[in-house]
């Protein structure tokens, strides 16, 4: 369990997804640069903790990602366009 | 293949509505420089493309498009819940209420539909990437375009995200180029088109 609220989790992963992403596109025309694939590992391995997380506390973010449960958790509420995310 | 992440690229939380707005930002999604034609660029281009960090780049800026397309509709779906019918009239938001109700649909903010003829496709690495260059500054024109017609914090902060990313894309294009300029002929880039000839 967390400490963590929803928004503080989602907040945590967009900002590594985004440090992740961004190092992606950078690594893709520079294959070679070790500082750019560290930085990589550093902000995946946050954003996977991160992820684990926020479904175990609130959900799942992706329908290949859902926990064992009598319910199918991957339509509730909130979907991102709706102002909660 | 593309799997689904449940969460915005950037997060938005619109308070007030404004559909004068609305109809603005709504060009980013499917007028001429907006980020639908930009996702499907990308994504068309790299079959033709014949170096792997460009098949990567195209990929990956290709995907990122495609959760522009989903925060500029989000954007648009904040601004246009919860408006009175009086509100749609005053606005000019009528005219495109009438075919769409408050859905999302493609057009530009003149209301001419989305339309594959704002990119292309040209299996030239060389020109495809100028192609990609120029798409990006147009769209960073377009977001500079936007900010001065809105004054909303709300609205401002997911589209200056939206406006980096296009420079940080300029950028990666840019570099790609490089990429594909040093697998030609030095003394003629266009002796052959490495997509074609061999």
């Amino acid at each position: 369990m967390t400490n963590k609220s929803r928004d503080q989790l989602m907040c945590i992963i967009n900002e590594a997804s985004l440090a992740v992403h961004d190092t992606v596109l950078f690594l893709d025309t520079h294959p070679c640069d070790k500082e750019a694939m560290e930085y990589y590992q550093m902000y995946r391995q946050i954003r996977n903790e991160a992820m684990e997380e926020y479904r175990d506390c609130y959900g799942p973010l992706s329908a290949y990602d859902v926990a064992p449960s009598n319910m199918w958790t991957w339509i509730n509420d909130p979907w991102p366009w709706e102002g909660e995310c | 293949m593309w799997v689904y992440e449940k969460r915005l690229q950037f997060p938005i939380n619109i308070k007030t509505p404004n559909a004068a707005a609305a109809k603005i930002i709504m060009t980013q999604f499917g007028g001429p420089d907006g980020e639908l034609g930009a996702s499907q660029r990308y994504l068309a281009q790299r079959f033709a493309m014949p170096y792997n960090e460009v098949k990567g780049i195209l990929t990956d800026i290709g995907t990122e498009e495609l959760a522009h397309v989903e925060m500029i509709c989000t954007i648009v779906r904040q601004l246009t819940r919860n408006l009175s019918i009086d509100e749609i009239k005053a606005s000019g938001f009528d005219t495109y209420f009438v075919d769409h109700t408050v859905g999302l649909w493609p057009q530009s903010a003149g209301g001419v539909p989305f339309s594959s003829t704002t990119f292309q496709s040209k299996g030239d690495p060389i020109t495809d990437l100028h192609e990609d260059m120029a798409a990006e500054q147009k769209a960073r024109t377009t977001y500079d375009n936007i900010l001065r017609l809105v004054n909303d914090p709300d609205i401002i902060a997911p589209i200056r995200f939206l406006r980096e990313r296009e420079i940080v894309h300029f950028q990666r294009f840019g570099e790609s180029m490089r990429i594909v300029q040093d697998n030609l002929d030095s003394k003629n880039f266009y002796a052959f088109n490495p997509a074609f000839d061999k």
